[in-house]
């Protein structure tokens, strides 16, 4: 019995060294990854010509804002919310009247052909033709007689529509309005 | 060196996942474009050759009575490193496969092969087992991948191939999965009758 013990103890203590050390290898660049991202879709919903993104909040909503040479020239919504079967994670940038000028996904797991075709390219373009929908609607031209659903994945494009509308309309009464 | 090749092409011809119906859950899962079914099928053979190694290293060392645990700590301890190892390099990839990456830990598979080949074999005859059982089991992945994202989204590796045809949604979908897998398993029974 005491034999059993040592012998489990021994493959447990040199698994965890080897995940330590993967650990402390890994983590540096898996943070970069996260980052890099975040820039990313930082640079793609705002003006190119941002060159500072300030990190702001009100509650516990977080938000940028976009400056050209120390001016606010937009900013920048993080919004998160329950797609169909996963959380769909967006950036929204915005002008200084609140007018959408983009909106990127950053993470999502909606279904592949379905729900998924909110990021969809399609040949020839160069950004997702539903979300180029919402580029220049404020947020009360926001329904689905302005933008085309996605065939047969109602319940996603009702969610991305209701959480972009919700929060520019909570940031225009809690930021821009005051 | 004729039975090393036995031991490596029996995991193709009797294919773990249409063969030996091992491994279901992630080739039905995971199967929803070429991509995903190759990735998926790399990191389960990266792990399956690293487990198989190892344990067939230490077999005389491990108690027949805590194998069992033994197998699932090593197991665990390389599907973890894969997964850190895809969240550093291949971010996008790590997003699409999503939680089928951890599950690896509970592919019947590698857990399969640890008990009913590495624990009994010497380390070379295990090498090419793993070997064989991986690439059978990417390849059959594959296969399934390839028909699911071709007829149900028009697509191979992201690029559209059908033109103006319509794909059939249907096939990416769960009942795609089970009427494919279905399909191939029945076609490679008729092969073995012959």
């Amino acid at each position: 019995m005491f034999r059993y013990s040592i012998v489990l103890m021994l493959i447990c203590a040199i698994s965890a060294a080897a995940l330590a050390a993967t650990y402390n290898a890994t983590k540096p660049l898996i943070e970069e990854q996260r980052e890099q991202q975040q820039e990313q879709a930082l640079a793609v919903v705002s003006s190119p010509r941002a060159d500072l993104f300030k990190k702001k909040n009100f509650g516990e909503t977080e938000y940028y804002e976009a400056h050209t040479k120390n001016k606010i020239i937009g900013y920048i919504l993080r919004v998160k919310t329950q797609g169909y079967a996963s959380e769909i994670d967006m950036m929204i940038g915005l002008d200084r009247k609140a007018k959408i000028t983009a909106i990127s996904v950053i993470d999502q797991q909606e279904t592949p052909g379905l729900g998924a075709n909110i990021t969809q390219i399609k040949p020839g373009e160069e950004t997702p033709w539903f979300l180029r929908q919402f580029e220049g609607r404020s947020s009360k031209e926001l329904n689905l007689k302005n933008i085309q659903a996605i065939t047969g994945a109602t319940i996603t494009t009702e969610a991305v529509i209701t959480a972009v509308k919700e929060a520019v309309e909570n940031f225009k009464r809690n930021i821009l309005d005051k | 060196m004729k039975k090393l090749l036995k031991e490596f092409s029996k995991g193709i011809f009797s294919n773990p996942v249409l063969g030996l119906a091992l491994g279901l859950c992630p080739a039905l899962a995971v199967s929803v474009t070429v991509k995903n079914g190759l990735a998926m099928g790399l990191a389960a053979t990266f792990v399956l050759i690293c487990s198989n190694l190892i344990i067939s290293t230490f077999r005389k060392l491990i108690p027949q009575k805590i194998r069992i645990p033994c197998f699932i700590v090593i197991i665990a301890t390389f599907v973890t490193i894969v997964e850190l190892f895809m969240k550093a390099f291949w971010p996008a990839l790590d997003k699409s496969l999503g939680i089928f990456v951890p599950l690896i830990v509970v592919n019947c598979i590698i857990m399969g092969r640890a008990e009913g080949f590495a624990s009994k074999h010497n380390i070379i005859k295990s090498l090419f087992d793993a070997l064989g059982m991986g690439l059978g089991f990417t390849l059959a992945l594959m296969v399934i991948s390839a028909i699911r994202e071709v007829s149900g989204a028009g697509t191979f590796l992201g690029v559209p191939v059908l033109g103006i045809v319509k794909p059939a949604l249907f096939m990416i979908f769960a009942p795609g999965a089970l009427l494919t897998l279905g399909l191939l398993i029945a076609l490679m029974n008729m092969r073995d009758r012959r």
